[in-house]
């Protein structure tokens, strides 16, 4: 397991991706911003939505939905660009809604079973159990290497949807 | 606090000489040439000189002569690495008080400081 | 590989970037010295170069680095003085030497990396020093003990009239120094300093010339105690053991004088420090982007300005702001343009790699090339820069390969026997011209037609429609190769259509000369700049893109009756040309055919590989200045994109690689089971 989530507490941000509440280090996220004109890329992967524009920066949005599998869902007026910063990359990532910043002890974070995700966990942290919901934790990190991986792949590609989608 | 100027075409070399000579309580005074540190030595009026024999323009003899008119009394170790024994001797024989061998030993280059401020 | 203690990542990234300077510079050096054996300031400096990384590689603990340095020192010390004069064997071994090095220093930067191995290229430069077979200066064991002369005597017992006490020392040094000379010095020094020696074995000229070994004795008159002079000679290094007795005898004899500093003619009067910083090129990069956004926000507060003019333009406070927005506006300008202008750079850069280049392929090739550089100093966009080497290692190598004669064949056609490659950089406007010219036998256009007829690229008819002039520039175009027999480096005209590929793609333009018997001139054009380029903006899809004016013949409308297919492929009658259609929305495969909008269109007609091909668009916007922003790598994979830009009202449009995008486009159709349009690519339309 990741040496940081040893630490006792660990502040995520948290937001919503269909039905479900995930969570990003804090440390990675660099603002969130509302909603803005994308333009489209040609022959980017399926699920990037394209560029925005961040003050004079050119940078990718990615749809995690889509990248996860999801059904597009909700009002686009409420999402929300994440904008997050790893490994010298700076990327948007489209969320139907943020909903808040919490600490979350680390000791009620557990890994992730391989049942829930279809062996694929490589890009879950773990999920914390909090009293009142789960919150699945994204190691980004992990998904942007799968990403470069996938970076060939276009929209016209076959199977190119990880299985992710099944935890439930 | 003494002062030392390091006198190296070499960056790195002069770098990382004058890192040793601070983190052992010297202000550091640094050229890159021949001509710079004849210049910066009666701006600067350091109480010793190390002085690297290759250098570019005006070598470590030539400036060392020149050293040596502006202040008859400047205390100058020669910095040299292997197969320059002549010019070493050249030097020491126009006034150079000391001489220090490349790759820098620590402790030698403090124990020939030492040695010219006294 | 492991590093000396204490050397830090900084340390390393110092030592790094000082060796790579040093590397380049043994590169460049090294082969202008085959050339220039006779100029000793470049002697000079080559040795400098050596010795530097010698003694800054030892430092970090880079041993072998270190070592094989000092093999070419070594090699270079004798050329220096004289004792090895520069001969071809000497450059192969310290160019060799340099391959080593640079291997050497990649291990910095991939730790993982297997050491590479110097035993070889060490052996190659001691071998020259061995085959001077000079003999090793003896040195003879000093086994007689010290006796004063009579001239010694008498100045002995002069001292000692004066109140002095002789004593006579013996100084053994450590068997493993290498400075026994210098430290013997450093013992007259420090003896001359509290005394009077009055004679040493050897003596001050015999240890000058390197004849010492361990031992050294000297008689000296001091007043100094015993304990004192013994505590000054032991603080000398490698001093292993000092025995001092009181002399009782006495004798004169001449000190050596010490050579006083001699006035000799130096270089006084340039005493300046310098006024120059070095500065990392991303942060010029960033400092130029930064610009960028400026320039950017200008648009948009000078559009904001107008608005607000046009709408309240009596109000004083408008008018008082528009004063106030033209100054920033002109201001961010000058800015621009300064910051523009550090980013230039000398291409020395590019060309100073070069010789070295030239140099190896015309020794494989046995041909003898004297390679001429000029207008270095010449400046362009560091942008530019990066884009200018493979074009030239391209051109120098035909120029090479298939231009000089073989030496045999010079002589017998009356030249000299090394032929010329002319190297030459200009501004000429806006643009750079870079001129690569050799007196080698020229490109027959006879050679080039039938090779084009035969490649079926033209049909006898049409070949003979082409001037002299336009049928050599067919070296540009794929797969036309002139060689009678294809060497190893290149076939003439194998690599030229991508060097053209790529400089039309950057805005620039190749094209060559050539007189049959007396030589080829290439001739390269680019923009000084690639940060900033004049583009289309058209609309497709729903979506604004860029298409830089470099890659456009022009512009119009087209009437969907214009339109007609030829095999399903949508081409039209364009100039009289037959021009193969592209759908911009459909490459992009944000539409396809099923849906085609077919009113109101625009064709932007464009060049690619020699050809034109018709990009249909829906609109045509504006012409605008493009300030060129990379994309992430991520957006980097999408083919036929070559940056972005942000518009004055914020939005980013696409910056289109007209190239890649055609031709990725055509690769996919052919591969692809879902075949839509197949371009044709209609050859007749070169010019």
């Amino acid at each position: 397991m990741d040496k940081d989530t040893i630490a006792s507490e660990k502040q995520m941000v948290l937001f919503e991706l269909g039905t479900e509440t995930y969570g990003l280090d804090i440390a990675s996220v660099y603002e969130i911003i509302r909603m803005q004109p994308i333009t489209k890329v040609p022959k980017a992967p399926f699920y990037v939505e394209g560029v925005i524009n961040l003050r004079g920066r050119v940078i990718p949005v990615i749809d995690i939905g889509k990248r996860f599998g999801f059904e597009r869902t909700g009002d686009v007026k409420n999402k929300r660009i994440v904008v997050i910063n790893i490994k010298d990359t700076t990327l948007g990532i489209i969320v139907d809604a943020v909903t808040e910043v919490i600490r979350i002890p680390a000791d009620s974070i557990d890994p992730v079973s391989d049942i829930v995700t279809s062996g694929q966990s490589d890009y879950l942290m773990g999920i914390a159990k909090l009293p009142e919901k789960m919150i699945i934790l994204l190691a980004l990190d992990k998904l942007l290497v799968k990403d470069d991986e996938l970076a060939g792949m276009t929209a016209e590609g076959p199977d190119v949807k990880p299985e992710l989608a099944n935890i439930k | 606090m003494a002062t030392v100027m390091v006198v190296d075409d070499a960056m790195f070399m002069r770098k990382k000489c004058a890192q040793v000579l601070s983190q052992n309580g010297y202000a550091v005074v640094e050229a890159a040439s021949g001509v710079e540190a004849l210049t910066a030595y009666q701006q600067e009026k350091p109480d010793c000189v190390l002085l690297d024999i290759t250098m570019p323009d005006m070598d470590g003899i030539q400036a060392l002569r020149e050293l040596l008119k502006v202040d008859p009394d400047a205390k100058v170790s020669m910095c040299s690495a292997m197969g320059q024994q002549g010019i070493v001797i050249e030097a020491l024989k126009m006034g150079a008080k000391d001489f220090v061998v490349k790759p820098f030993d620590v402790a030698r280059v403090i124990g020939s400081v030492k040695k010219m401020i006294g | 590989m492991d590093l000396a203690a204490g050397i830090t990542p900084e340390d390393l990234n110092l030592f790094i970037q000082e060796a790579d300077e040093q590397l380049q510079l043994l590169d460049e050096d090294i082969v202008r010295l085959e050339k220039e054996f006779d100029n000793p300031d470049l002697m000079q400096e080559i040795f400098r170069a050596a010795h530097t990384l010698k003694g800054s590689s030892a430092m970090v603990g880079h041993q072998r680095l270190s070592d094989l340095a000092h093999a070419m020192e070594n090699v270079l010390d004798q050329v220096r003085k004289g004792v090895l004069s520069v001969s071809p064997l000497i450059i192969d071994a310290l160019l060799h030497g340099l391959d080593i090095m640079r291997m050497l220093r990649k291990e910095l930067d991939s730790p993982d990396a297997e050491p590479a191995d110097i035993t070889d290229a060490v052996a190659e430069l001691s071998a020259l020093l061995t085959a001077v077979n000079q003999p090793a200066k003896r040195i003879t064991e000093q086994t007689g003990i010290l006796t004063p002369d009579a001239e010694a005597q008498a100045e002995l017992e002069k001292a000692c009239q004066e109140g002095k006490q002789a004593y006579f020392i013996k100084v053994s040094f450590d068997e493993q120094s290498n400075w026994t000379a210098v430290r013997s010095f450093q013992v007259i020094n420090s003896l001359s300093a509290i005394g009077e020696i009055i004679v040493s074995l050897p003596t001050t000229q015999e240890i000058e010339e390197g004849a010492i070994n361990h031992l050294f004795q000297i008689l000296v008159a001091s007043n100094n105690s015993e304990e004192d002079i013994k505590e000054l000679l032991t603080g000398i290094p490698e001093v292993e053991s000092v025995e001092i007795n009181a002399y009782e005898k006495d004798a004169p004899e001449e000190a050596p004088k010490a050579a006083g500093p001699d006035s000799a003619a130096t270089a006084k009067e340039d005493i300046k420090l310098s006024h120059t910083v070095r500065v990392d090129v991303n942060r010029l990069d960033t400092l130029m982007e930064q610009v960028g956004e400026l320039v950017i926000n200008r648009n948009q507060i000078s559009q904001l300005g107008r608005t607000l003019a046009e709408k309240y333009h009596e109000d004083e406070i408008i008018v008082a702001f528009g004063d106030s927005v033209s100054q920033i506006a002109k201001i961010i300008s000058t800015l621009q343009q300064d910051v523009m202008s550090i980013r230039l750079l000398p291409v020395e850069i590019v060309f100073n790699t070069l010789p070295r280049m030239v140099r190896d392929i015309a020794r494989k090739e046995n041909k003898k090339v004297e390679f001429i550089i000029e207008g270095q100093e010449t400046e362009v966009d560091r942008s530019v820069i990066e884009q200018l080497r493979d074009p030239l290692i391209h051109m120098l190598r035909n120029s090479i390969d298939h231009g000089i004669e073989a030496p045999e064949e010079r002589i017998s056609a009356g030249k000299p026997e090394a032929g010329t490659i002319r190297l030459t950089a200009m501004h000429e406007q806006d643009n750079i011209v870079i001129t690569v010219k050799d007196d080698g036998k020229g490109i027959e256009p006879k050679a080039i037609r039938k090779s084009a007829v035969d490649k079926k690229i033209y049909t006898s008819e049409n070949i003979s429609k082409l001037t002299d002039s336009e049928a050599v520039n067919l070296i540009f175009d794929s797969g036309l190769s002139t060689a009678s027999e294809v060497t190893n480096v290149s076939g003439r005209g194998v690599g030229l259509d991508v060097v053209k590929t790529n400089i039309e793609s950057l805005g620039g333009s190749v094209s060559v000369e050539s007189v049959p018997g007396q030589g080829t001139t290439f001739t390269l054009t680019l923009p000084l700049t690639l940060a900033i380029i004049p583009a289309l903006l058209v609309s497709t899809g729903g979506t604004i893109c860029a298409i830089p004016l470099s890659s456009i013949v022009e512009a119009d409308k087209l009437d969907e009756k214009e339109i007609q297919t030829v095999r399903g492929k949508e081409v039209t009658l364009f100039r009289g040309d037959v021009l193969p259609l592209l759908r911009l929305d459909e490459v992009f495969g944000w539409s396809d055919e099923n849906n085609r909008n077919n009113e109101a269109l625009h064709i932007v007609v464009v060049k690619y590989a020699g050809t034109r091909v018709g990009l249909v668009v829906e609109e045509l916007l504006e012409q605008q200045e493009l300030v060129v922003k990379s994309l992430d790598h991520f957006i980097g994979a999408s083919k036929g994109i070559t940056g972005a830009s942000i518009l004055g009202d914020g939005r980013v449009v696409l910056i289109l690689d007209i190239t890649s995008l055609i031709r990725g486009t055509i690769i996919e159709r052919q591969n692809g089971d879902n075949i839509k349009t197949r371009i044709l690519t209609s050859r007749a339309g070169t010019k």
